[in-house]
């Protein structure tokens, strides 16, 4: 679960990460691969999900392609220019956030 | 084993049990998006568990949702819809800046602060800015009813609305202008009436496309939904 709130705090850097690798994918299929590629120690609700994605599609930096899929329609998310951009970008700052973060939890106090 | 796809029969079972939780669910585009990931949750589920029913599958996989049920993904999808016209309206804005219809609107401002010095000159205005009272009320008649015309065209049209909410502004904008040029000489009074002149008509254009894209946007679903529902 505490987990869960660490991601959920990254989530925007963690979808367009998730979009970058795999090209183009839509809500469920995102849930899942968090889910996944944790091995089922992370999981992301929709109620954080949902939000994360319309508010990155709103910012201009995701495009979507709606088309039939298992007879219904599916909407699928994607980068484009500028999403991929910030997708460098938050990876980038994420990996430097994780790292400060190794060093803190690894400091000791010289006379301590 | 096979993946366990839902039938045409199945996936109009669970629309229904999405949109009869609230209205606000059965907005097509959202719906559409519902549907999806809830079928999908649903059918996992069956695909574990064979034995289950689909009303089983429903109310299990609508629990998983949390205690708010769908609110949230209907709260941010609002919410983005709301946002994506703002956005477009403000590039919008911008890009009339750099379009041809920016010196047509200069050159109109012109037209209307020179007709008013003609009027005044020859005494055709007693009523200080009748010339701009014109331009407001017209401006004011053509908004209402283009909002009128537009208001049961649903999500899409209503979030435009609400992110072209400065339309209004300068209706407010001219009223003040208009109360206060009473006590403003005759070239202020023209100066005044040209640019609000300008700046209502670039705005009823603006306003116009918004509406335009709107209304595409929500005839485009619409097409899909019927091509795929039909």
């Amino acid at each position: 679960m505490e987990t869960d709130r660490i991601i959920k705090g990254s989530l925007s850097a963690v979808v367009l990460q998730l979009l970058q690798l795999n090209g183009r994918m839509y809500g469920y299929e995102i849930t899942k691969a968090v889910q996944d590629g944790s091995r089922g120690k992370t999981r992301i609700t929709e109620a954080a999900l949902y939000p994360a994605l319309h508010k990155l599609e709103a910012a201009g930096l995701l495009d979507t392609e709606t088309e039939m899929a298992d007879g219904r329609l599916r909407k699928y998310y994607k980068l484009n220019r500028k999403g991929k951009k910030e997708s460098v970008q938050q990876l980038e700052a994420l990996q430097e956030a994780i790292s400060s973060l190794q060093k803190i939890l690894k400091y000791r106090l010289k006379n301590g | 084993m096979d993946k366990k796809i839902l039938t045409a029969a199945e996936l109009a079972r669970l629309r229904q049990f999405i949109s009869t939780r609230s209205s606000r669910f059965a907005e097509p585009a959202l719906l559409m998006e519902l549907t999806d990931h809830f079928a999908c949750k649903v059918e996992e589920l069956l695909q574990h568990d064979s034995r289950l029913s689909l009303d089983e599958a429903m109310a299990q996989a609508h629990r998983s949702f949390g205690v708010k049920g769908f609110a949230p993904l209907a709260e941010a999808f609002e919410k983005g819809v709301y946002q994506r016209y703002k956005t477009w309206y403000r590039r919008e804005q911008k890009q009339f800046l750099l379009s041809l219809h920016f010196p047509g609107m200069i050159l109109l401002g012109l037209l209307a602060g020179k007709l008013f010095l003609a009027l005044s000159q020859r005494h055709l205005l007693q009523e200080g800015l009748g010339l701009l009272l014109g331009a407001e009320l017209l401006y004011g008649s053509l908004i209402f009813i283009l909002r009128q015309r537009t208001k049961a065209g649903g999500l899409f049209m209503e979030k435009a609305h609400e992110a072209s909410i400065d339309t209004l502004f300068w209706l407010w904008a001219g009223l003040g202008v208009l109360l206060v040029s009473e006590f403003a000489g005759t070239w202020l009074q023209a100066c005044l009436t040209g640019i609000m002149v300008a700046l209502l008509s670039a705005n009823l254009i603006l306003f116009a496309r918004l509406m335009r894209k709107a209304a595409a946007d929500t005839r485009e679903l619409q097409e899909q939904m019927g091509t795929t529902y039909a």
